[in-house]
C-alpha cells in the first residue's frame, strides 16, 4: 500500500497538488491563530461563501472566477472587519448575514444558468488534484507574500492580536494592522478556494489553530505548531484519500478534525492518569 | 514634555474633566488623585490618545519614548491568551518604526523582570496571582526606558516587597533618563515627592 502511495507521489498532479496544499495550508493555519485569538475566526467561512458566490456569477458571465472573485472578497473582507470593529452590529451577526445572502446568491445565479457544473462544483468542494502550473505558480506567489508579512510584522500582529488598546498606546497603526489581516485572510480563501473548496477552506484556518492551542502555552509556539499541524494533517489527508478513494479536500479536514480529537483525547488521559 | 491646556474628556456628550490645564517637564513627577469615577483613568486614556478630546488641547513632544501601566482590569480579557510573562514584558520595547527585536531589547526585557522578581517567565498571565500581574505590567512599561510614563494605580495589589521594588526602580529611571512621570494613586503613604498634585 506504501509503495503504490510512494508511486503516486511521482506523479506530477501529485506534486503539484502537495506544493500548492502544503503552502496554502501553512498560510491558513499562522492566519488562523490570529483569528481565533481575535474571535474573528467566523470571518474565514463568510468569505468563503462570499468567494463562491463570485465564482458563479462569474462562470454565469463567463468570465475568469479568480480576477472576478478577488477584489469582492478583498473588499467583502474590509467590510465584515469595518462593521465588526465599529460594533453597530455584532460580528458574527454580520457575517451570517452577508455570507448566508452571498451564498444564497451564488446558488440563484447558478441555477438560473448552467446548473450545477463541474465547474461550480469545483469551487465548493475544491479540485485539489486537477490544479496546473498556474494554479501553483500563483499559490507559491501568493503564499510567499502573505508569509512575508507575517515575518514582517509578527511583533506587531502579536501586540494587535494581544489588546489593541494597548498597541494604540505604544503608537502602532492598528486600523492598518487590522486591514493587513483582512487582506491576508481574503488572499488565503481565494487560493484555498481551488484546492480545498469554498465549503471546507474555513477548517484549514480553524483546525490547526484549535490543535495548536491545546499543545503550546506561547504566542510563538502556538504559531510554530499551527504550521506543523497543519502540514502533518495535509499528508495525512491526501494519504487517507488516496487509499479509500475518498475526496482530497474533505479527508484534509477529517483528518485536521481527527489530530484534534487525538490531542484532546490524549491530554485528558494524561490528566487522568497524573491524578 | 507634556502640555495639557484647557482640556476637557468625556464620553457621549457626558464631561467627566473639564478644562483642566497642567505641564510636565522631563524628569518631573506629577499625581493624580480623587475619587472614583472622577476621571484619573479617562485622563491618561486622552493623553494616550484612546479617549476623544471633547475640547481643548494635549501637546507631547514628538518622538518620545511613552509607556503606560493601565489598571489590571484592562487586561483581564488577556488572562487566558495564549502568551508567555517573557513575550508580554518585551512587547514593551516595541516602538513605531521598529520591527524587530535586537539583544538590547531582549536584556531590558530580561533585567526589568529580573528587577520585579518575576520567575516564572514561560507561565501566562492567568496562572499568576494579582501582584505578580502586577509586576509583570510594571516591568513591561519600565523596560522600555521611556521619557514619560503614565502609571494607573501602580501599586494597587503589591505587597510590600513589590513597593519597595517599584519606587526604587522608578527612582533609577529617573536619575538615568530623566523620565517624566504622571501617576494615578489613592496611596498617601508614598516615598516620592511630586512636583505637583492634581486633584479631580
Amino acid at each position: 500500500m506504501l509503495n503504490n502511495f510512494f508511486e503516486f507521489l511521482n506523479y506530477d498532479f501529485v506534486q503539484r497538488a502537495f506544493i500548492a496544499g502544503s503552502l496554502v495550508a501553512v498560510c491558513a493555519a499562522v492566519l488562523g491563530v490570529i483569528l481565533i485569538l481575535k474571535r474573528y475566526a467566523l470571518i474565514g467561512h463568510g468569505l468563503s461563501e462570499i468567494a463562491f458566490a463570485s465564482c458563479s456569477a462569474a462562470n454565469a458571465l463567463n468570465l475568469p472566477p479568480l480576477i472576478f472573485a478577488a477584489p469582492v472578497v478583498i473588499f467583502a473582507a474590509f467590510l465584515i472587519l469595518f462593521i465588526s470593529i465599529k460594533r453597530r452590529v455584532g460580528g458574527d451577526i454580520a457575517i451570517a448575514a452577508v455570507s448566508s445572502c452571498a451564498l444564497a446568491l451564488g446558488v440563484i445565479i447558478t441555477s438560473l444558468s448552467s446548473g450545477f457544473n463541474s465547474s461550480v462544483y469545483g469551487y465548493m468542494f475544491g479540485s485539489i488534484l486537477a490544479l496546473d502550473n498556474q494554479d501553483v505558480i500563483l499559490a507559491i506567489a501568493l503564499s510567499g507574500f502573505i508569509i512575508l508579512i507575517f515575518i514582517i510584522f509578527y511583533n506587531r500582529l502579536f501586540i494587535i492580536t494581544y489588546n489593541e488598546e494597548y498597541a494604540r498606546s505604544l503608537g502602532l497603526n492598528v486600523n492598518f494592522y487590522q486591514g493587513l489581516i483582512a487582506l491576508t485572510t481574503a488572499l488565503v480563501i481565494l487560493t484555498g478556494m481551488r484546492i480545498m473548496g469554498a465549503l471546507l477552506i474555513s477548517s484549514l484556518i480553524i483546525f490547526p489553530a484549535l490543535t495548536a492551542r491545546k499543545l503550546a502555552s506561547s504566542f510563538r509556539a502556538i504559531i510554530l505548531i499551527a504550521a506543523l499541524v497543519a502540514l502533518i494533517s495535509f499528508a495525512a489527508g491526501i494519504f487517507i484519500s488516496f487509499i479509500y478513494n475518498l475526496p482530497a479536500g474533505a479527508s484534509i479536514v477529517i483528518a485536521n478534525a481527527g489530530l484534534f480529537m487525538i490531542i484532546i483525547i490524549f491530554k485528558n488521559l494524561l490528566k487522568v492518569i497524573c491524578i | 514634555m507634556l502640555c495639557v491646556n484647557n482640556l476637557s474628556l468625556g464620553y457621549s456628550g457626558h464631561i467627566i474633566i473639564e478644562e483642566l490645564s497642567f505641564e510636565l517637564a522631563s524628569g518631573g513627577l506629577i499625581f493624580v488623585t480623587g475619587a472614583n469615577g472622577s476621571g484619573k483613568s479617562t485622563l491618561l486614556r486622552g493623553i494616550l490618545g484612546l479617549t476623544k478630546i471633547l475640547l481643548g488641547e494635549i501637546k507631547i513632544n514628538k518622538g518620545i519614548k511613552i509607556a503606560y501601566v493601565p489598571q489590571a482590569e484592562a487586561e483581564r480579557t488577556e488572562y487566558n491568551f495564549p502568551a508567555s510573562i517573557r513575550e508580554i514584558v518585551l512587547m514593551g520595547r516595541q516602538r513605531p518604526f521598529k520591527l524587530f527585536y535586537n539583544s538590547r531589547d531582549v536584556q531590558a526585557a530580561s533585567y526589568a523582570m529580573t528587577r520585579f522578581e518575576i520567575n516564572n517567565l514561560d507561565a501566562q498571565l492567568g496562572q499568576l496571582s494579582g501582584g505578580q500581574m502586577r509586576r509583570v505590567l510594571l516591568a513591561r512599561a519600565f523596560c522600555a526606558e521611556p521619557d514619560l510614563l503614565l502609571l494607573d494605580e501602580p501599586c494597587a495589589g503589591l505587597d510590600a516587597s513589590g513597593r519597595e521594588i517599584f519606587y526604587d526602580y522608578l527612582n533609577d529611571l529617573r536619575l538615568k533618563y530623566n523620565t517624566a512621570v504622571l501617576m494615578v494613586t489613592h496611596d498617601d503613604n508614598l516615598n516620592l515627592k511630586p512636583d505637583k498634585i492634581i486633584n479631580l
